[in-house]
């Protein structure tokens, strides 16, 4: 886990949440739903699962879901700054490894692509729509005060138990768990290493907020994104110089720090900041990540 | 009987597509069903099948479709459910063992009303009719809002990752930042764009003059540097204009604020080096210091330390020129080499910086620069001047001993607050030099010595304050006062026939200065509006008062001092007033940006010297736009285009009509009136890249043309030269183009990147009576490739390529080559094209975690058809070892190892040839010990 990665996924989070995203192709966010997003990535150490916050931005006919981390942080940035006692010291407190894709999702057209952003870059991705055969249960739970519904079905090579809510006059899910009559407000697998739980929602302050896909995401796809990381983590300097005999990206203010990730941060002040202090989530968050249990188990492309 | 039969049928038909649908459920879905979402079969199996149907439509007809349809059970639980398809049409199987009594259909859109309806006995097609209804956010019911909460323990994050083991300062590892460039002045540039503002820890401490702080701020006390694209110093000017400055921020870690570090540098060597410096740094909240002496005989220039490298001097500002020196010791240029190579020097150090922030928001800022300096350097110089049928050609040899000085003091006092800026900033400078030379040249051995004392002061004032509109207020007040006296003496009367009437005589001293006082008070109200565009409205009024006096005297061989004969000396008086009305407009819409500046400035300029019976005034109106554009062709490449009018007006030091000595071969006078210049110019700019594969290219080319109403004729000699302005009509044209391209090659893990350009200018000179009007023209490649292997090894190349050329336009003939040319010349033949190339190699080498070794080579050739070819090699070496437990490291460099000692260079300007020879610092080793206290 290290700065970057939360900050990069702020750089989406705004990316795609707020601006730069041109009005004809988007929607306004209509609710927010917050999940508290839990991985068991490495099953050798079962202790030290991936927690973090993850939000559905849910609009009239897409929905956009990635890690909340980077809006947390940037809250948390302006709500310390906004104190009048903010004395520069800021303290930045972020899960593990937030997610670093964004997925932004259209069900009627039975569409879903990846905005990844990677060294100030947003990459789209193409990706399949999951077509998820659920099966309705009778069962019903109070959830956060809605009544939710049981539905089970597989997806990626797990099987899910999802409760949604049909209080709400809003259809989606957290990640690629869609296709549900109502709003998904919390879904585990079988095993118990994925689970998504209910965070609480939002319909008020999200009138800056819309759903779209970047304006300056660059079409792409998973090797060549793949093949590009690759040679970051190789050789950072000579990627980021051949990059820098061209012309500066755009954004507001972009930071270097371990791994040279630029961040953008709109409309923070970074001169007042003096110093900042991460807190981070989770046990083992400080130890080498490895991934030898994937979410999606069998390959969806 | 065949009623049971087709019953059986259906049964059968019905579980063989359950058993389908459990199976392949996408095969069925898409199959059976024309609408996407699948069908809840938990309870269906067992029981038949029953079929529901139905349309939405509205009230007016229209066909709702993406609705989700809903059989609900009367406790809220969903039984089944589906989506309405593009013709508004739904499908619902219900298990039979329902109770029709006891469920209904719901249909969900947002947009439209929920509609619930009962599901009758014997009713299998329903027609729905949607109401069309706008999403009301606050009837949305939220029973739960999200926990601001987080979860962790603490840690402190360490931001080293592009520090490598041989790093020290944070300059060094700036350098390695991607899109960053250091020059060697210390400059830094983010994507070939210089910074604006180097900050630490958010305050400005070093100001525009902050090479001190790469060279000494210890990476380690660095947690993260923040690169700060459009950034806006001014925090009330914030989202309220576009601006595309870059600055850069240092956050400093929390545990190297609390208390003050420094650093001992020992360092010595041979032959007879000493390289020495001790500095303080504290950086905290309130207090912030950076305090440094240092001394050096090793060839690294101090003064270095004190130039400012800021793009916008908020002093400087627009309009307001000092003016320049008017004597010089006529010497020709510097070695095309860094200046550690040639620098033969002793200088010392202070450079004191501190600012400390009140609880009121005040901040408070001393800049303190000293230097003193000794050099010393020797070189032959050659020139020779094409002129149309004849050559004119001198040379020089001289032994330069040069002691500069400088004293600079800056305070500032600003509150820099959301609703308004105050600043006060006030610069004193008190510096200069006194350069000795013994100088031989065609025809005489001489001394000179050229005495320059330069006095500076200046106060800027503003005050940006947001009025309650939301629009922001610009109050800004500029004094300055600029004064540079100089004197020129020269020993041994030197072209006594022209300056004496050909008696000999003992010396000559010209003495010259133009003290100048500058008042600009700006008033400027910006609208930031909140739609596309954003305006600004700007009245300015300048005021300028100069005198120009000089002197030139001669001694005679009796000892007593005459004034020149055939003139007076200048005393010439200087006023200009100027009132500009601005509007800029700036207007942004989706990937299209574009900016307008419309300034109109009455101007009025008054000179007069009575010697000369000189007296004149001229009134002139001048309007100069510009318009920038810029347009986003997709997410990556854009295309940029600039144009821009430009209208210029001479200056005090092209008006005075009195004889000036301006080096010891150049009398200088002037019969022109004011000189005016109009032009244009415009550039265009592709930007290509594919961050995917990582390649990035981009191309441009540019114009600029003007035309003056005067222009430098010159008379020459071999001994000396007249120059005189005088009227006429003079165009200076210039074209560039320039292509980029980088790669980084995946296979080999390496940056390759080839970059070219083109440059055509041509202009016009009036010597000994020609007119002479010359085209050069240039071209430049530069390839370069870094890589890097096995983490242990890196390698860099980089080449520079030129190849210059200068012509008489029209005659494409060779200058220097007519009838009357002299046959002896060793130039004679020359043809007057150049062709250079520069490589560097740099490799490193790190065998062991704390020592590194980097060797660095640098190879210079030089062909010019006719004379022989000159190639150069330096080679350095430097080692480092760090002994991490008592806060030490050990440095060890050598210098030159090949031990050149003499660079000679050739160059071309126009219709000059020039030849310098100068002597290089010799083979050098040199052993630092660096101590963190």
């Amino acid at each position: 886990m290290d700065i970057p990665k939360i900050l990069m996924s702020l750089t989406a989070a705004v990316l795609c949440g707020m601006s730069n995203i041109s009005a004809q192709e988007s929607e306004p966010v209509l609710l927010q739903v917050h999940y508290e997003f839990y991985h068991l990535h490495d099953t050798l150490q079962p202790d030290h699962p991936n927690r973090e916050e993850v939000v559905l931005y849910v609009g009239r006919q897409s929905l956009l879901y990635g890690s909340y981390e980077g809006q947390r942080i940037e809250q948390n940035i302006k709500k310390q700054m906004d104190d009048p006692s903010f004395d520069g010291d800021l303290v930045i407190k972020s899960s593990a490894r937030p997610s670093e894709e964004f997925l932004f999702i259209r069900p009627r057209n039975e569409e879903i692509k990846v905005v990844y952003p990677f060294n100030s870059v947003n990459y789209l991705l193409e990706s399949s729509y999951p077509h998820i055969d659920w099966i309705i249960e009778s069962e019903t739970r109070n959830i956060g005060g809605y009544q939710a519904q049981k539905a089970v079905g597989e997806f990626g090579g797990r099987r899910y138990t999802a409760w949604f809510t049909v209080e709400l006059p809003f259809q989606g899910g957290p990640w690629k768990l869609q296709g549900l009559p109502g709003l998904v407000l919390e879904a585990t697998d079988e095993a118990g290493e994925v689970k998504f739980t209910y965070g609480g929602m939002e319909t008020q302050n999200l009138t800056d907020h819309r759903i779209g896909i970047p304006d300056n995401a660059i079409p792409t796809d998973r090797r060549a994104l793949d093949r590009l990381k690759e040679a970051y983590q190789k050789n950072p300097q000579a990627i980021t110089s051949a990059r820098s005999k061209a012309a500066a990206p755009s954004g507001n203010i972009i930071s270097f720090s371990a791994g040279g990730n630029p961040f953008s941060l709109s409309e923070i002040d970074v001169s007042r900041i003096k110093s900042v202090t991460v807190q981070k989530g989770g046990p083992g968050s400080s130890g080498t990540y490895v991934l030898n249990n994937p979410l999606e188990r069998t390959n969806p492309e | 009987m065949r009623e049971f039969l087709l019953f059986s049928l259906l049964i059968i038909c019905g579980a063989m597509a359950a058993t389908a649908a459990m199976t392949t459920g996408t095969a069925m879905k898409t199959a059976t069903t024309p609408a996407r979402a699948p069908i809840s079969i938990s309870t269906w199996i067992q029981s038949q099948a029953q079929r529901i149907e139905g349309v939405l439509k509205t009230g007016e007809g229209h066909l709702v479709s993406h609705a989700t349809v809903l059989l609900k059970h009367v406790s809220g639980r969903v039984i089944t459910f589906n989506t309405s398809d593009a013709q508004g049409r739904f499908t619902l199987i219900l298990p039979d063992t329902v109770n029709r009594s006891s469920i209904y259909i719901e249909v969900n859109h947002l947009g439209y009303a929920r509609v619930k309806l009962p599901v009758g006995n014997e009713q299998h097609i329903y027609s729905v009719v949607m109401e069309e209804q706008t999403i009301d956010l606050e009837e949305i019911d939220i029973k739960s809002r999200p926990r601001i909460d987080a979860r962790g323990d603490t840690l402190s994050y360490d931001v080293g990752s592009f520090a490598q083991t041989e790093d020290r300062t944070i300059g060094e590892v700036l350098r390695r930042m991607p899109g960053m460039e250091v020059s060697e002045s210390g400059q830094i540039k983010y994507n070939n764009k210089a910074i604006s503002n180097f900050y630490i820890d958010g305050d400005d401490l070093l100001a525009d003059r902050y090479a001190i702080g790469t060279k000494t701020i210890p990476h380690a006390m660095v947690q993260k540097l923040e690169v700060l694209q459009n950034h806006q110093p001014l925090k009330v000017l914030r989202n309220k204009s576009f601006t595309d400055q870059v600055a850069v921020n240092l956050v400093i870690r929390e545990d190297a604020k609390l208390k003050m570090t420094g650093q001992l540098k020992l360092g010595a060597g041979l032959p007879r080096q000493y390289d020495s410096e001790i500095n303080s740094i504290l950086f905290n909240k309130k207090f912030k210091m950076l305090n440094v002496a240092k001394g050096n005989n090793t060839g690294i220039d101090l003064g270095s330390d004190f130039s400012s490298l800021g793009t916008s001097d908020q002093l400087s500002g627009i309009g307001n020129f000092k003016p320049p020196a008017l004597l010089s010791p006529g010497i020709g240029g510097a070695p095309a080499l860094p200046k550690s190579r040639y620098f033969m020097n002793h200088s010392g150090s202070v450079n004191a910086n501190n600012l400390i922030n009140l609880r009121s928001g005040l901040q408070l800022r001393s800049n303190l620069n000293l230097l003193i300096d000794a050099n010393d350097l020797e070189s032959v110089s050659g020139t020779e001047v094409y002129l149309g049928a004849d050559t004119i050609r001198y040379t020089e040899l001289q032994r330069l001993e040069n002691n500069p000085f400088l004293t600079a003091l800056n305070l500032t006092a600003t509150f820099n607050a959301e609703t308004y800026y105050f600043n006060n900033a006030l610069q004193l400078n008190y510096r200069g030099a006194t350069a000795s030379s013994a100088l031989q040249n065609n025809t005489a051995d001489f001394e000179q010595d050229l005495r320059d004392r330069m006095r500076d002061f200046s106060n800027a004032l503003e005050y940006v304050p947001r009025l309650r509109n939301g629009n922001i207020l610009n109050v800004a007040w500029h004094l300055s006062y600029y004064n540079q006296p100089q004197i020129l003496s020269i020993e041994e009367g030197i072209n006594a026939d022209v300056l004496n009437d050909g008696v000999p005589f003992a010396a000559v001293q010209q003495s010259a200065e133009i003290p100048s006082w500058v008042s600009r008070i700006s008033l400027g109200y910006r609208l930031p509006g909140s739609g596309r565009i954003r305006q600004f409205y700007g009245l300015t009024s300048l005021s300028e008062r100069q005198q120009m006096q000089s002197v030139l005297r001669l001694q005679q061989t009796d000892g007593h001092w005459d004034t020149y004969a055939e003139s007076p000396g200048n005393l010439l008086e200087w006023w200009r007033n100027e009132l500009t009305v601005a509007a800029n407009y700036e207007f942004k819409s989706g990937g299209f940006e574009a900016s307008l500046s419309l300034p109109l400035t009455a101007q009025s300029i008054r000179y007069g010297d009575e010697r000369f019976e000189l007296d004149t005034s001229r009134a002139r109106l001048i309007f100069s736009p510009v318009l920038r554009t810029k347009y986003a062709l997709n997410a990556e490449d854009y295309l940029s285009f600039s144009y821009g009018v430009h209208e210029r007006t001479g200056n005090i030091s092209e008006v005075y009509r009195g004889v000036v000595l301006t080096d010891y071969r150049t009398l200088r006078a002037n019969e022109a009136g004011l000189r005016a210049s109009s032009g244009h110019g415009g550039s265009l700019h592709y930007n290509f890249q594919r961050s995917i594969s990582l390649l990035f290219a981009n191309a441009g080319i540019s114009f600029n043309r003007s035309m003056a109403s005067s222009i430098t004729a010159t008379v020459m000699s071999n001994d000396i030269a007249r120059t005189v302005l005088i009227p006429f009509e003079n165009n200076v044209s210039s074209f560039g183009a320039h292509a980029g391209v980088s790669k980084y090659i995946f296979a080999l893990g390496a940056t390759g990147s080839l970059k070219g350009s083109w440059s055509s200018s041509g202009f016009n000179q009036l010597i000994n009576d020609e007119s002479l009007p010359y085209i050069t023209r240039s071209w430049t490649l530069t390839p370069a490739l870094e890589a890097r292997f096995w983490k242990v090894l890196s390698a860099g190349y980089e080449a520079t390529g030129t190849w210059t050329g200068s012509r008489l336009a029209g005659s494409g003939g060779v200058p220097g080559t007519g009838e009357n040319a002299d046959p002896d010349s060793d130039f004679l033949q020359l043809d007057r094209r150049i062709r250079r190339l520069d490589q560097r190699l740099s490799l490193g080498y790190s065998p062991l975690r704390l020592l590194n070794l980097r060797l660095e080579s640098r190879h210079q050739h030089i062909h010019q058809p006719g004379m022989e070819d000159l190639d150069y090699i330096f080679i350095d070496l430097r080692s480092r070892y760090s002994l991490r437990k008592w806060r030490m490291d050990i440095d060890l460099d050598i210098t030159n190892l090949a031990n050149v000692k003499r660079y000679e260079t050739f160059g071309i300007t126009a219709n000059q040839f020039t030849y310098g020879r100068f002597q290089l610092r010799s083979r050098m080793a040199v052993m630092k010990v660096t101590f963190n206290i």
